[in-house]
């Protein structure tokens, strides 16, 4: 394979050429390193290169492939979200809070990564602890998205989207608390999933939402996603959310046949999309229908409940897991006479606006006289969703819909504009909410040559179903490049 | 003029554990400042609990040996507040599904009713005296407490001071806790209220001599207030030791909104009935008395 | 609908120090917010089945020490340290 191509082959394809002795880990990790000084100063994807650190890890690799010692990801050079802590290596979460912060443990998958030689290009770029869906408020710059200049990737991982649309990294690690993966995915034009909540361990990863936030892959195709997936997860013993003994595998319904399988559709999700984002999901249908699938209709009566259930719930969580961030045993430090003046000034200084905005909305819901009406409704409205979600997946086997009903706005449409901002997250959220597993992939493309993005998601634990009905679709359906490359 | 005290204790003990609550750090006591911390227990950005249990079944123990019930299913929840000592900016206790409840210690004929016993982490240590800076340690934080709540039946400083007395002969016969004072091994909040007006709370006392002085101090003050014809109301005092007084801290209106929810990073613990036979039988094997 | 006191006082309970011009922008932000949340407002209050999900005895950590960071380690993030100690202004 010619060198300026590999940045298209598949995480399948670099193992071979790996096993194969075609190339090595040093050349691969160098190869990603390259595209990177020449494209990261325009797309901004990276907050930290980790240069020397890459390729000290690709020379382990390489040791890993003479001995044998091998599995999916060895020597594959991937980049990781800032806001999951890798030991000695600045983890930011895109904010000036953590902007010199060095972690002195690694997150429970970055360990798994690291025993099994994977090689870690660079830590990725992202709205400020998770809280922005444009990936255009991070204290490092914002993201380009590499299909159009003029367009907001997306985020909260936008970085690790561009980077895997742009081609400087074979496969991304992220995290998804609201659409964090899928979203920007969709945006960009390429794969992402949001795990099942419990199947990756979250210990390491700087908390958002605690009983949302879940760990995921973003890469160029599901069967890529199936096997970041087998790399992560794990049995954790830190971790008191896991809710599934890790099982491997996920790429095992890839190539599958899809007859007899349901698909549910909820009509709602459809109806309320833009025409093209319609017609293409609507395609997608269609092909589904072709390989033997049975459609049946879906309704979500809960659903009217999820975007203000989601923005209780998770800036509830969000206000109390950022209660940490005082500027004392780390974190910017402000000014003050008293210690309350100083970690005021602290937090006042090192929180982006959204992230206060969401400190601020979180303790209105939780604060006394409020917490009945806010909270605790929200919660009995998040199990009915749930439950709502689960039944249908009683009589499907997964549900399709639009990831989004519109394709990437241009840049400066939603960051001004919190309502609007929000309400973007309205179909995503209901993956969250339930803890089930969804996938995003491209299904077309709009006028403006935007990528719209197809979501499936599926019964809990059932990853391997959505991924493989996922690539049955990406077999037959011809991606577009990004124009940037 | 006569008065009718009803005294209830807040009394918080260290259960005997190897280690932290929440984490795998030596639960020792004294030494070089954070030398006994870890990511969890210094609240780093991406740590998560995970719960003891060793200090579950010495929870259980203690509502065993105080004739409590043990529900099968107890909740953690967060408590928020914002101070030095607490790194995560949130404590991590029990609040309206405690792991014990409902238990009565028979004192001279009277039974003492047990409201509730929860468990909870500990907050680390300020140094006050050492010049331009206030210095934190945490070595103490996030080591278990329980939290063991009376009924507002005592009625003389006397009779609480003979029920914490009973209470840590329990504790350290069944191995529970030592309840070192001097450690910070037993702390009590205590509350009294005058026949049966309003409950005055005096906060972080750590002796059994100072508590029988802080409720006489009390009980006279309360006195005095209403043979002058005044009401008490609600307060959060402390007991100041030189001075042998308590003294206002804060009224019901500046008290801290803890805003408690339910801890998404643990779930609910159920426990069997085998859990609590086997905490028994450890009951009804140790003695050291 | 919240209003400036309002304002002010989850700005103490989330300890959060801003300009004049930040807090009226907040303000009018935090009313938007509410606005999208204030929908929940109509779900029937009765009260859902908790989740499923517990753990039991088995899912707890035995009681086994494992060492700790060294106090380099702890204290190496924080921006003032005295003799092995984090710093704090002067608390009275």
């Amino acid at each position: 394979m010619v060198g300026e191509e590999l940045f298209r082959a598949s995480i399948g394809k670099l193992r071979r050429l790996l096993d194969q002795r075609e190339i090595s880990a040093p050349e691969l990790a160098e190869y990603f390193l390259d595209r990177m000084q020449r494209h990261n100063g325009t797309l901004n994807c990276y907050i930290t290169v980790t240069e020397e650190q890459a390729m000290e890890m690709a020379r382990r690799a390489q040791r890993k492939i003479d001995q044998g010692d091998v599995r999916i990801w060895t020597g594959i050079p991937l980049s990781v979200k800032d806001n999951i802590s890798t030991k000695g290596i600045k983890t930011t979460c895109g904010s000036r809070m953590l902007e010199s912060y060095v972690p002195v443990y690694d997150a429970t998958i970055i360990s798994k990564l690291r025993r099994y030689g994977a090689v870690l290009l660079g830590k990725t770029n992202m709205d400020p602890f998770g809280m922005g869906n444009t990936c255009r408020t991070s204290h490092f710059g914002p993201v380009q998205n590499p299909v159009s200049s003029g367009r907001i990737p997306g985020g909260s991982s936008g970085g690790a989207a561009a980077c895997v649309a742009a081609g400087l990294c074979a496969g991304a690690l992220a995290s998804d608390t609201g659409g964090s993966i899928r979203q920007p995915a969709a945006f960009c034009g390429v794969t992402g999933l949001k795990p099942t909540y419990g199947t990756v361990p979250r210990y390491g990863l700087i908390a958002f939402a605690s009983s949302l936030d879940q760990i995921g892959p973003i890469a160029a195709s599901a069967e890529d996603c199936g096997y970041l997936l087998d790399a992560i997860t794990d049995y954790d013993p830190n971790d008191s959310t896991m809710r599934q003994p890790n099982c491997y595998g996920y790429t095992g319904k890839v190539g599958a046949s899809l007859k007899g399988i349901k698909i549910g559709v909820p009509a709602v999700l459809l109806e309320k999309a833009e025409p093209a984002v319609q017609a293409a999901v609507l395609d997608a249908v269609e092909f589904y229908k072709d390989a033997g699938c049975e459609c049946v209709p879906v309704s979500l009566p809960g659903r009217s409940y999820a975007l203000s259930a989601y923005y209780i719930i998770s800036s509830a969580e969000a206000a109390s897991n950022l209660s940490r961030f005082d500027g004392i045993r780390f974190g910017s430090r402000g000014e003050g006479e008293t210690c309350t003046e100083q970690m005021k000034s602290s937090r006042g200084n090192g929180f982006e606006p959204e992230v206060k905005r969401r400190i601020l909305l979180g303790n209105y819901v939780l604060s006394a006289g409020y917490r009945e009406e806010y909270y605790q409704k929200a919660t009995a409205a998040r199990n009915r969703i749930k439950a709502e979600l689960e039944n249908a997946l009683q009589a499907c086997d997964f549900l399709l819909s639009p990831t989004l009903p519109f394709t990437a706005p241009r840049v400066g449409v939603l960051e001004g504009d919190l309502i609007r901002r929000y309400e973007a997250d309205a179909y995503t959220v209901l993956a969250n909410l339930s803890g089930l597993p969804a996938v995003t992939t491209p299904c077309g493309y709009d006028g403006d040559g935007l990528p719209i993005g197809l979501s499936l998601t599926g019964r809990a634990f059932d990853e391997a179903s959505i991924l493989g009905a996922a690539a049955a679709f990406e077999a037959q359906f011809t991606r577009r490049e990004a124009a940037a490359l | 003029m006569t008065v009718q005290p009803r005294i209830g204790l807040e009394i918080h003990v260290r259960p005997v554990t190897k280690t932290k609550l929440f984490c795998t750090c030596e639960a020792g006591f004294g030494g070089r400042p954070n030398t006994r911390c870890c990511p969890r227990c210094l609240g780093l950005p991406g740590s998560m609990p995970k719960l003891n249990e060793q200090a579950v079944r010495q929870a259980v123990k203690a509502g065993l040996a105080l004739g409590c019930e043990i529900p099968s299913k107890s909740v953690f929840v967060r408590k928020g507040y914002s101070y030095p000592d607490l790194p995560k900016g949130y404590q991590i206790t029990q609040w309206e599904d405690p792991i014990c409840r409902d238990g009565r210690v028979e004192l001279s004929g009277k039974k003492i009713g047990i409201f509730r016993i929860q468990l909870e982490e500990d907050a680390g240590k300020m140094i006050h005296d050492r010049g331009a800076c206030t210095l934190v340690d945490y070595n103490r934080c996030g080591l278990p407490l329980l939290e063991i709540v009376t009924a507002p039946e005592l009625e003389s400083p006397e009779q609480a001071a003979a029920f914490v007395k009973e209470l840590i002969a329990r504790l350290r016969k069944y191995g529970i806790a030592e309840c070192r004072m001097e450690q910070g091994g037993l702390r009590m909040d205590v509350n009294v209220s005058l026949n049966g007006g309003e409950r005055v709370e005096i906060k972080n006392i750590n002796s059994i001599r100072f508590m029988g002085k802080a409720l006489r101090y009390e009980i006279g003050r309360q006195r005095e207030l209403l043979e002058q014809g005044g009401a008490v109301s609600y307060e959060t005092r402390r007991y100041d030791e030189r001075q042998e007084i308590t003294v206002h801290m804060r009224s019901k209106e500046q008290s801290p909104d803890y805003r408690f929810f339910p801890e998404p990073d643990l779930p609910p613990l159920l426990l069997s009935r085998e859990d609590i036979a086997a905490a028994r039988r450890e009951l009804d094997q140790t003695n050291h008395g | 609908m919240p209003e400036m006191k309002d304002l002010q006082r989850l700005l103490e309970l989330s300890v959060l120090s801003v300009s004049q011009e930040e807090e009226a922008a907040l303000l009018l932000d935090l009313q938007r917010a509410v606005r999208v949340v204030s929908r929940i407002r109509d779900f029937p209050a009765e009260m859902e089945a908790a989740g499923a999900f517990v753990q039991t005895a088995d899912d707890l950590r035995a009681d086994r020490a494992y060492p700790s960071l060294s106090p380099e380690e702890a204290l190496g993030n924080a921006a003032d340290t005295a003799c092995d100690c984090f710093c704090v202004p002067k608390m009275l």
